[in-house]
């Protein structure tokens, strides 16, 4: 990339305002034709706003867009698909009943003879399959894919528009290490092909690797620009945030010291979980003790807290929680034994979403608090929301606030204090802080100590490997439905896990 | 709630239209069969809600209601069991009809839509098996037991007075204990949020719901109740006889032919002047006027710009329907649609300017409803003294309303006795017990609710029990106040008026919204429409047409609405600083 070279996108004082605040201010940057520009920011600094208005969702209030030094219009999707841009969502939009060719051609299938051209389709989409290197075949239906090829069927859906400005947000959120590598190959041959790249991530460690340059955005503005040799993890997060902030969170209590004679809280002998069920998973989890569950997506991490927790009940094995062995059926066999479970999906299984925060709150103890086991007890149920709006600081107008319309972070919250609401013995988190800005996420750090502290046992599953080593006092880790092994206390470290996550050192 | 006021706006509206252009529309025996009518498919309606709030649905009804009644006629006529032993064993083979749906549902994972399309023809050939497609009926006999479906036992004046005891003791209950506590507790934070509020406005909120209470007291008290007292007993009588057909008043009103509408009128103009001097118009009037002028006062000082444009419809719309009722009706009411009429240059077809008229003041009356209805928030929301007489101000002129009608001496049929109960249970089981939560949460998102520890399975099929449990009910009342049974078709289609009834109340067939209250008046809007259809000789051609219409029409203003207030809502949220968007949200 020379200087004399024209940017193939420029954008220049853009401003978005929404009613009582401005989303974007002046903004400016350029994309060079052929590499990766890097858009990072915390939460609500614009990203997202800035994203939809360069893929026509959204009309920017001033300012304009430059393609190839002409300003364009972008006022709809089709227009801005017209000038070559596409974006990826970080929810996908595929349709899991149709076969990946067919997902590719959505909506814009070539005829023969007022039919769909399905040989066409099949034969133009296994040419953009080979460009994005997924080796399946065009039949195949995408639900049957795991996330991190799906993500290649959308990229491979983008190159078959003639896409010169592709919008990535947050692509890895759902990968697993072997994935986002493959993910990241792509990028960069889809860059040296001449493809301009706009990256948004919150992972940095990506970044860092990935990006030719970053553009930071605080609060809609610019925040700062960075070359090539000037992108670290600090320089980032520094313009993120305004100020200096340490590479990761840390810790503040000493890892408990666990007698090994105690009755542990959890016991699990021989389980045999209904998704994996040519393994037998053993373990056991201490009062008081932070266990992190790591593994590569599609290990059976999540299976596991769902077995666990009974909302697909074991095939076989025992379940001992604090020393009594308990049959576990239903999640309510499980609640009743102490458990909770922050699940992975918290718009689909951690929260009613157009309920408000208080009935969230008070979902799962609204039985046990309930007079005679019919009568709700309302003024309980305020306590409860109180409760958990205060301590666990969740930023809403009030109670009664539908949740849907909170932030990520505080919708999490609301999961946490519904559990929180029924004092479990352990509480197991299935990726606590996907999706949540960073101070949401130290603050929910900060609570899994505490609660840890105060004795409640807590096994996460996280796909964070910073969150994994710098929070846990064990890690247990899975290699494809198998428990390969845990590393505890300073043998934690990035090595140790992933020889256990590819299964290339197995404890038997 | 605003969803609620928005279709009771309707229900007036429809209501006023038709008591426009035909009087006869809340005579005593017209507005006794619409009450009866809308409870008799209330009670339907109230069951289906409960199905409808868990995402499913229940399209056996109609043949629920068939097998119920002719089980019942033919237990009691033929098998000559005793109706105190055959009613409650035709509701438990209905509630065990609705237990083999909850089954198949929730345990062989049927469709709900499947399961009871098929109950729909299952139960429909069994009921014609069991009467061998012959009619039923008790003829003469059994009269106590049919009073069940078809007495009237006193009039809305004694049904009044009990309400405004529970609204008395309700207010009383408001006022000390939930806003005493209140006050107490939420001290701070409401200093902190609506310091403008001043001690008599919270007075007033205070006790707001004693003050309607006393109102409706007094207005049963006041009301031409005893004038009709001796009558009463008449009237029912007539009633009962009246209600062995369809529509007695409505045919009546049909049948006559046009001229006489104008006799009518005359008829009708000194009755609305006698009422205009009644006790029962002016102190519900005497209320109104003043706590409406106060508030428009109140919003107009505090926040004019909110204000001005309402009252400025309102002005226009009150004005246009003045001049409407004044020039139009009368023009109106002299056209005869067979003859030509003579607009002083050329003459047209009579028909064309009635219809012309009609749309006219239709279109009239619904901006004037409707920018009442908009004033009316308008001035409830841009003042703390507003909001805290809207409760008695639009009660009041709900009252004015109704003492123009005849309603206070119509006469109470017993089924709505039997919904009102029914309405009150399915409202407190909603709202306040750990199962109408439980039905909300898993109608909104089953696996979230699963994941709570919720027995989904069995809560949701609870609800398909109460519906069919609630048919059957239906049955019982419809079989004994008909008294005439055909398997073949008694209760064709009435799954399709139930499941109307709710959705135009409030319920989304997405699941986990829905409101009792919501629902009655959905009931109510849909026997209106097939009431004033014929009190208005539209002509039954049109009947489906029609009420298709307006429940496409209701629906649609709901959705819109939803949209638009879950838009602002995200844009608020998107905009805030404090709560960052969920942008990176897992999935």
């Amino acid at each position: 990339m020379t200087e004399t070279q024209r940017p193939l996108l420029e954008v220049q004082g853009l401003c978005k305002q929404f009613p009582g605040v401005r989303a974007l201010h002046q903004v400016n940057f350029d994309v060079m034709p052929g590499e990766v520009l890097a858009l990072v920011g915390e939460n609500g600094a614009g990203k997202s706003t800035l994203m939809k208005i360069l893929a026509g969702v959204q009309p920017p209030d001033e300012g304009q867009i430059l393609i190839d030094g002409q300003p364009v219009s972008l006022a709809n999707v089709n227009q801005a698909m017209d000038q070559g841009i596409a974006l990826i969502h970080q929810e996908l939009n595929l349709a899991g009943n149709l076969s990946v060719a067919a997902n590719i051609y959505l909506g814009r299938e070539p005829k023969r003879f007022g039919l769909i051209d399905s040989r066409a389709i099949r034969s133009a989409s296994a040419q953009h399959l080979q460009a994005v290197g997924l080796q399946v075949s065009p039949d195949t239906l995408v639900g049957e894919l795991s996330i991190g090829r799906q993500q290649m069927v959308e990229i491979a859906k983008a190159l078959s528009i003639d896409t010169r400005i592709l919008i990535m947000d947050e692509p890895t959120s759902s990968l697993s290490q072997g994935e986002v590598e493959r993910l990241f190959d792509v990028v960069r041959s889809l860059r040296d092909r001449g493809v301009s790249i706009i990256y948004i991530s919150h992972r940095l460690a990506e970044i860092e690797e990935l990006a030719d340059r970053v553009a930071v955005l605080r609060d809609g503005e610019n925040a700062g620009l960075l070359e090539k040799d000037q992108i670290t993890h600090d320089a980032m997060v520094s313009r993120m945030v305004g100020r200096d902030v340490s590479r990761f969170y840390q810790r503040t209590s000493t890892p408990p010291t666990i007698d090994s004679d105690a009755t542990p809280i959890l016991k699990v002998t021989d389980l045999v979980v209904p998704d994996h069920p040519q393994h037998k998973v053993s373990f056991e989890i201490h009062a008081g003790e932070i266990v992190g569950m790591a593994g590569l997506v599609g290990a059976g991490r999540t299976e596991l807290l769902r077995c666990l927790f009974g909302v697909t009940p074991p095939v076989d094995g025992d379940i001992q929680i604090d020393g009594t062995y308990t049959p576990i059926h239903h999640p309510i066999d499980a609640i009743k034994a102490g458990l909770g479970l922050v699940p992975e999906d918290r718009k689909e299984q951690g929260l009613v979403i157009d309920f408000a925060v208080e009935p969230n709150v008070s979902l799962a103890s609204l039985k046990a608090d309930a007079s005679l086991g019919i009568w709700i007890d309302r003024q309980r149920e305020q306590v409860e929301a109180a409760e958990g709006i205060k301590d666990l600081r969740i930023k809403t107008p009030s109670a009664d606030q539908i949740v849907r319309y909170l932030s990520g972070g505080n919708q999490q919250k609301v999961v946490l204090s519904k559990w929180l609401a029924m004092n479990p013995k352990l509480l197991l988190l299935d990726e606590p802080t996907r999706g949540i800005d960073i101070g949401a996420k130290e603050e929910i750090y900060r609570l899994m100590e505490s609660l840890a502290e105060s004795g409640m046992a807590i096994l996460f599953v996280s796909s964070e490997m910073e969150e994994v080593i710098s929070l846990s006092d064990r890690v247990l880790v899975m290699h494809e439905g198998h428990l390969t092994g845990q590393v505890s206390g300073g043998d934690i470290n990035e090595a140790s896990i992933m020889n256990l996550a590819t299964g290339i050192q197995a404890v038997s | 709630m605003n969803k609620t006021l928005g279709i009771f706006g309707l229900l007036i509206f429809v209501c006023l239209f038709t008591a426009l252009f035909n009087p006869a529309f809340v005579s005593e025996a017209n507005l006794f069969n619409i009450t009866r009518q809308t409870a008799q498919y209330g009670i339907l309606s109230l069951g289906v809600a409960f199905v409808i709030i868990t995402g499913g649905i229940d399209l056996s009804i109609g043949s629920v209601v068939g097998l119920g009644a002719s089980l019942l006629l033919l237990m009691i006529s033929d098998w000559n069991i005793p109706p105190s032993i055959a009613i409650p064993c035709v509701i438990a083979v209905c509630a065990l009809i609705g237990l083999v749906h909850g089954l198949l549902i929730t345990r062989v994972n049927l469709q709900p839509f499947v399961v009871t399309l098929c109950g729909l023809l299952v139960y429909r050939g069994a009921a014609r098996w069991i009467s061998d497609d012959r009619p039923l009926g008790l003829g003469t006999d059994y009269e106590s037991i049919r009073l069940l479906g078809s007495g009237a036992p006193f009039s809305y004046t004694t049904l009044a007075i009990g309400a405004s005891v529970v609204a008395i003791l309700f207010g009383l209950y408001h006022a000390l204990v939930l806003h005493g506590g209140q006050a107490s507790s939420e001290a701070d934070a409401t200093a902190t949020k609506s310091p403008k509020g001043s001690p008599s406005v919270a007075l007033l909120q205070r006790w707001s719901w004693l003050l309607v209470g006393v109102l409706l007291l007094a207005f049963a008290f006041i009301s031409p109740s005893s004038e009709t007292k001796k009558a009463s007993v008449k009237s029912a009588t007539a009633n009962l006889e009246a209600s062995t057909d369809m529509d007695a008043a409505a045919a009546k009103a049909s049948n006559t032919p046009l001229i006489k509408i104008k006799k009518d009128r005359v008829k009708n103009k000194i009755t609305l002047e006698q009422r205009v001097s009644r006790p029962a118009f002016i102190l519900p009037a005497a209320v109104f006027l003043p706590t409406f002028l106060t508030m428009i006062v109140g919003g107009w000082t505090s926040k004019r710009k909110v204000i001005l444009k309402p009252m400025i419809a309102s002005l226009l719309a009150a004005g246009f329907l003045v001049a409407g009722v004044l020039f139009l009706l009368p023009v109106y009411q002299s056209v005869i649609p067979g003859d030509l009429f003579s607009l002083g240059f050329a003459d047209v077809s009579g028909r064309l300017v009635a219809g012309l008229i009609m749309v006219s003041l239709f279109a009239i009356l619904a901006s004037a409803v409707g920018a009442a209805i908009w004033l009316l928030s308008a001035a409830a929301s841009c003042s703390p003294l507003g909001k805290a007489l809207l409760p008695l101000t639009g009660f009041a002129g709900l009252l004015t309303l109704l003492s123009m009608t005849s309603l206070m001496s119509s006469m109470v049929p017993a089924p709505m006795l039997i919904m009102i109960a029914l309405a009150v249970v399915s409202s407190v089981v909603l709202n306040c017990t750990v199962f109408g939560r439980y039905l909300k949460a898993l109608g909104h998102n089953e696996e979230a609710a699963r994941y709570s520890g919720i027995n989904t399975k069995n809560t949701t099929m609870l609800a398909y029990v109460f519906c069919s449990t609630a048919a059957g009910l239906g049955g019982v009342l419809f079989a004994l106040q008909i008294n005439s049974v055909q398997a073949s078709v008694f209760g064709n289609f009435y799954e399709l008026y139930a499941i109307a009834a709710a959705v135009l109340g409030g319920c989304s067939l997405r699941g986990g919204d829905g409101n009792i209250i919501g629902v009655v008046i959905g009931a109510a809007i849909i026997q209106v429409l097939y009431n004033s259809i014929t009190v208005l000789r539209i002509g039954d051609k049109l009947e489906f047409a029609i009420v298709g219409m307006v429940i496409l029409c209701g629906v649609m203003v709901d959705e819109i609405v939803r949209n638009l207030v879950a838009k602002r809502a995200l844009l608020k949220r998107d905009s805030n600083p404090d709560g960052p968007p969920a942008e990176a949200a897992g999935g």
